[in-house]
């Protein structure tokens, strides 16, 4: 894949497919985004649905933008940019939840209760 | 002999693709061990969300949606018409088209940025300072990383419109402009988790 030229000029096929691309990560991204505050100020949902609807839809908006802005699919081209990337989220799952959960079991040994100290 | 010369050509060419697709790639490892940096920051927010409240707000008392709502939308507005600069670049966009998005999307994370400092200093005055809680360290360290790559990234941004009214469009200049298209995106999808987990979940 050639990331910055191109053979063909604005007015062809292949632009206006990539454009496409853009147009539906931004349009799919405003939808979610604005989903997301609307459960929030909404609060039609309980608590604990409401977060967790709030977190699967803040997951979709980052898969579509990886796929539409940072051009992330199956294809061959950009094999190595995905394993690269699958890779980081195996390290952030690791890490991420490795440190949350060593400091609440540090938390819950010195006796600090949730939003206490 | 005619065809010596264009398998040469092409071969040439083949290995110039294949320097401009590494220096991408590289940066793409770069951008991935910021990745990294970000997610650990916002383990280190959710757990001082949790048990660093101490006598400080919580961030429900702390947060409202409307402002950061339009600062999203900012960014993300940014983060296409970044979008609509690099495709048109590639196809072959004239560079006073190139620029002139490049600045529109300059312009639109300078909103952002200006509306995350008005937050912060609306918090400051009402006496939430980062000594108060560990919360509110957490909130000023991971919010404000973002903003500082914003701000790089602008200056960047800048940098980079000097460097084309000085050397034109070459595939050089066009690569960094790639290149921080990339910075620009990975920042918009690392404010999707602040923004889902900070602002969203917090109001909760």
């Amino acid at each position: 894949m050639d990331y910055i030229n191109s053979d063909v000029g604005m007015d062809s096929a292949e632009y206006k497919h990539d454009m496409a691309r853009y147009v539906w990560g931004f349009a799919l991204s405003v939808v979610l985004t604005l989903a997301g505050v609307v459960i929030v100020a909404g609060g039609v949902f309980s608590t604990g649905l409401a977060w967790s609807i709030v977190g699967i839809l803040g997951i979709a908006q980052l898969v579509i933008q990886f796929w539409a802005f940072m051009h992330l699919d199956f294809s061959k081209e950009a094999r190595p940019d995905l394993y690269l990337v699958l890779f980081t989220f195996l390290l952030i799952i690791l890490m991420a939840a490795g440190t949350v959960w060593v400091l609440a079991d540090l938390a819950s040994r010195m006796g600090m209760g949730a939003g206490s100290m | 002999m005619s065809n010596t010369g264009a398998a040469h050509a092409a071969s040439h060419d083949h290995g110039h693709h294949d320097k401009t697709g590494t220096v991408i790639f590289g940066f793409w490892i770069f951008l991935m061990s910021d990745l990294i940096a970000f997610s650990l920051m916002i383990a280190n927010y959710a757990d001082a969300e949790w048990h660093g409240i101490a006598n400080g707000p919580s961030p429900h008392e702390l947060f409202s949606l409307g402002l950061p709502t339009i600062e999203t939308m900012a960014l993300l507005i940014s983060t296409f018409t970044f979008g609509i600069c690099t495709l048109g670049m590639k196809y072959g966009a004239s560079m006073k088209r190139t620029v002139g998005w490049l600045i529109l999307t300059l312009a639109l994370g300078a909103i952002f940025l200006g509306i995350e400092l008005y937050e912060f200093h609306e918090f400051w005055t009402e006496g939430n300072t980062p000594q108060v809680s560990g919360f509110l360290t957490a909130y000023y360290s991971l919010v404000g990383l973002h903003g500082l790559h914003v701000t790089s990234g602008i200056i960047w941004g800048i940098l980079l419109m000097v460097q084309m009214k000085t050397f034109g469009m070459n595939d050089l200049i066009k690569s960094r402009l790639v290149r921080l298209g990339l910075f620009w995106h990975m920042l918009d999808i690392v404010w999707i988790a602040l923004f889902t987990k900070v602002y969203l979940m917090g109001v909760l």
